[in-house]
């Protein structure tokens, strides 16, 4: 019973990880329908970027806005230059292998610049546990918690109340119609792009401590990434967050009562089984087939 | 035989067939309710037209008539079928086109293979007999090349046979999408927004070559431009909001009241 | 009222009456005189070339190309971004190991197998996941290849884990020993060859028509009656056979297969020479790969610097010259030649 419990608590504190990793995809993919391949690549950078910092003792709570930052940049230099050139949106497979092709440059370019091995990134909260319940806590498990709850519940209030925000809802619901409303769409296009990508490069400063940085470290990440926006249905932040949870807690018991060696594989098989049993996910809309 | 709108109301009561029916449909995307229980018969040979505000379900009430989405509930028929769960190039076979108001053309195509991509589905030949000219070939083709030339003769773009359809005049293009249509001699047509960007002149030759083809046919139109819905329609059905307002010939449809206050501030011509 | 035209106004139709339904457009070189040109070069290249590693080097080409050519019925025949064909270019390997060293059968024998497990496995797949376009189909294909590895790496049993599976009897097909590069070339060119016949066929058919519709206008062409997910599963039936073909011809080059023919890698590899080539034509590539087989083998490049150069290089592609090579070598023929109709701006 208690690794049950055990189990089910790293399973939710798994799926705050999640929940932040796909929250950035489900406004690029989920929102504007642009399928950035490249998203993973952008969260091993955030990692990185963490690593070097630390390495020049900058405090862990410093360096995390700081790596955000840089993401965020080389995010935007991207979009201006790479994807925006692209064809955007309408199921154009321009985007799709843009994206496919800067990630794995970028992983490249990781690979040769850090080499395969794992990096540990420090972290003040890395050794310290917390109980709770008599279960377990990594005390690092705990921040990522917190901080995805602060990040995503502001993330949502600034999506609906705030001018951008609504701007971002409007050209995702209607292009056309937002355009001819004075919306300046390729703007907002930008804009969430930077933001999905930004917070790809949080996650990875966020998780880097749990899982050390190593190049292809977003390659899961992407994975579960798009499992769980799709799962929570497009568009829908509510949704991705419930379908973080649900990822979260399916990988903990997969790890724990399966098998370990597998585990890599259940991303894909539940992106799959998803798709194909459930495409309007838990809170979406049925229209994956027109894309 | 020319249709004119007036014929059209004797026609719907003499008409004891009907070409297309659809029963309260309801279409539920999510949360969204686009069609709340519409229901409507065009009669055999008749012009019929669906108009109504932007946003009124209107297009979401033209794909479920033709087939390419799934009401959420209710029924449609067309020719005698129940055609609601349907695939839709089951429901094109079965004498159904229809025209697109985006991407109206196989843009990176000629005109003449446009034709030929509205046509193959009826080609009988099989690989082998395209290697060696079968004589299910030959007639599969011979037939193709008849029926081209007609309808190019009809759509008035015999000279533009070989030209890429991408860059055709904007007009000109839509009389494409209507040749690509009448390629497979369907029965019923559906046209949406066909009259969307054109000018005066355009519109002109367009009401012109839907009333020449119009004999033999029924057409379903969808349009935002009143005057194309007042010269060829002889009845018309308002959408607003999902839901069915009034099905009339055009002049009574649009003294209706709660036609004009749906409209009221629209510019529409 | 439009003008109809006079029956005398109207030009007749093209004398042989067979539409040309290629998607290509610049211009179209007679497909005899090509083939005949084909196999003279390739006779010439095999027999007079005697730097053996060239000729090796070109027959992993054309053996490699037959992927490429397998991943552009997706991409220019679809539209679709198979991420994933891998899985079928690994079949195609992993049926030859485990047919040659665990089965002691013979290297043709083990291809056909191979082959016939892709198609299989591509009939399951297709019938999953065909209904998915665009990036979630990519996803999909993208996540089986994923998969694939995993479970090569884990089922040691039968695909030797990790180190793969190395050790192989000597291969030939029809007697002719593919350890001899000659042999080896003859063999990879002559199915090269007929692969790029048999796809031309298919271009000009109804079947290929019907492809070529719905990848311009899905929409469109399912209302003239195209069955969409059908034509979808017969070319992915048939890139997943080429793939598989590719496969187990490049084994008697790698003499080993691991878990990483699964890697994306390979899909990276073959993508740019599809790109780079240009997706409509139909050798585009072949072209890709002839540039990308040779270079790299003859700069010794660290994996990650190709799979960086050659990453960056399809994003530049992307950018600059979506149509590749072919596009840019269209847009100069046309510059030089003034065809009426396809010529007037809009």
């Amino acid at each position: 019973m208690d690794l049950l419990l055990q189990t089910l608590a790293n399973g939710i504190v798994l799926g705050a990880g999640y929940a932040v990793i796909s929250v950035g995809l489900t406004l690029v993919f989920g929102i504007l329908h642009i399928a950035n391949f490249a998203h993973g690549a952008f969260f091993a950078l955030g990692a990185y970027v963490m690593f070097l910092m630390i390495s020049l003792h900058v405090p862990y709570l410093v360096a995390l806005p700081v790596a955000v930052a840089v993401v965020a940049i080389v995010g935007f230099a991207t979009e201006t230059t790479i994807v925006r050139r692209s064809l955007y949106g309408e199921g154009h497979h321009g985007s799709i292998i843009v994206t496919f092709a800067l990630g794995q440059a970028m992983v490249a370019a990781l690979l040769l610049i850090f080499g395969p091995d794992p990096h540990p990134v420090g972290s003040p909260f890395g050794q310290s546990t917390l109980s709770i319940f008599g279960l377990m806590i990594a005390g690092q498990r705990a921040f990522i918690f917190v901080i995805s709850v602060l990040v995503l519940s502001g993330f949502g209030v600034w999506l609906r109340y705030s001018t951008k925000g609504q701007q971002i809802l409007a050209v995702a619901q209607n292009p056309r119609g937002a355009l001819y409303s004075g919306i300046n769409v390729p703007m907002i296009r930008s804009v969430s792009f930077v933001l999905g990508v930004a917070a790809a490069g949080l996650a990875g400063g966020l998780l880097a401590p749990i899982v050390t940085a190593y190049p292809t470290m977003g390659h899961s990440t992407l994975i579960t990434g798009f499992t769980v926006v799709i799962l929570g249905g497009m568009g829908s932040i509510s949704g991705a967050m419930l379908g973080s949870l649900l990822m979260g807690l399916a990988n903990a018991l997969f790890e724990t009562y399966v098998s370990v060696s597998w585990t890599p594989a259940l991303g894909w098989v539940l992106v799959i089984a998803v798709l194909l049993l459930w495409p309007q996910g838990l809170r979406g809309r049925a229209e994956l087939y027109r894309h | 035989m020319h249709k004119t709108p007036a014929d059209a109301s004797t026609q719907a009561t003499a008409a004891t067939e009907f070409a297309v029916r659809a029963s309260d449909i309801h279409k539920r995307y999510g949360g969204v309710t686009a069609l709340d229980g519409v229901s409507l018969t065009v009669n055999a040979g008749e012009i019929f037209g669906i108009i109504g505000p932007n946003g009124a379900g209107k297009s979401t009430l033209f794909d479920v008539l033709c087939g390419i989405t799934k009401a959420t509930s209710g029924k449609v028929e067309v020719l005698g079928q129940d055609v609601t769960r349907m695939s839709p190039h089951l429901v094109a076979r079965s004498g159904v086109a229809r025209t697109f108001q985006r991407t109206a053309v196989f843009g990176e195509a000629t005109v003449f293979d446009n034709l030929l991509y509205g046509r193959h589905s009826s080609f009988r030949h099989s690989v082998i007999g395209r290697i060696f000219r079968s004589p299910a070939y030959r007639n599969d083709h011979g037939a193709f090349e008849a029926k081209a030339r007609e309808v190019l003769a009809v759509t008035g773009l015999g000279e533009d046979r070989g030209r890429l359809a991408s860059v055709l005049a904007y007009g000109v293009q839509r009389r494409l999408a209507v040749a690509v249509a009448l390629m497979s001699e369907p029965k019923i047509l559906f046209l949406d927004e066909p009259a969307a960007g054109m000018n005066g002149r355009e519109t002109d030759d367009f009401i012109a070559l839907i009333r020449l083809i119009a004999p033999g046919r029924t057409i379903v139109i969808v349009e935002h431009d009143m005057a194309v819905i007042k010269s060829l329609c002889g009845r018309a059905l308002v959408v607003v909001d999902g839901r069915p307002v009034v099905v009339d010939a055009p002049d009574q449809v649009f003294k209706h009241a709660e036609v004009i206050s749906a409209y009221l501030g629209a510019d529409d011509d | 009222m439009p003008d109809l035209p006079t029956e005398a106004a109207m030009t007749a139709p093209p004398a042989a009456a067979i539409p040309t339904l290629a998607g290509a457009q610049g211009s179209r070189v007679r497909p005899l005189a090509a083939l005949g040109v084909a196999i003279v070069a390739a006779v010439l290249f095999g027999t007079l070339v005697t730097n053996s590693f060239i000729v090796t080097i070109a027959g992993y080409t054309c053996a490699f190309s037959l992927f490429a050519l397998s991943i552009n019925i997706m991409l220019g025949g679809l539209g679709e971004v198979p991420l994933g064909q891998c899985v079928f270019f690994g079949i195609g390997g992993y049926g030859v190991g485990i047919g040659m060293i665990k089965f002691g059968l013979p290297f043709e024998l083990a291809a056909a197998l191979s082959m016939a497990v892709s198609v299989a496995a591509a009939a399951l797949i297709g019938a999953l996941t065909l209904r998915l376009t665009g990036a979630y189909f990519s996803i999909v294909s993208w996540g089986l290849s994923g998969v694939a590895l995993v479970a090569a790496l884990n089922l040691t049993d039968v695909t030797g884990g990790p180190l793969g599976m190395y050790g192989f009897p000597p291969i030939t097909v029809a007697s002719i020993p593919l350890a001899n590069p000659r042999g080896y070339f003859f063999v990879t060119v002559t199915v090269l060859i007929l692969a790029v016949l048999l796809l031309h066929a298919v271009r000009d058919s109804r079947f290929g028509a019907a492809m070529e519709s719905v990848r311009q206008n899905r929409h469109l062409a399912q209302s003239v009656g195209v069955d969409i997910f059908r034509q979808r599963l017969k070319a992915f039936l048939l890139s997943a056979t080429l793939a598989a073909l590719g496969g187990a011809l490049c084994v008697p080059y790698a003499q080993i297969v691991t878990p990483e023919i699964f890697s994306v890698g390979n899909t990276v590899d073959a993508l740019l020479m599809v790109l780079l080539g240009g997706s409509q034509l139909l050798v585009g590539p072949i072209i890709g790969a002839v540039i990308f087989t040779v270079i790299p083998h003859y700069l010794e490049l660290d994996p990650n610097v190709r799979i960086l150069l050659f990453s960056t290089a399809i994003v530049l592609i992307m950018i600059f010259a979506p149509g590749g090579l072919h596009q840019i070598s269209s847009a100069l023929i046309r510059r030089f030649k003034r065809k009426s109709g396809a010529q007037d701006p809009r």
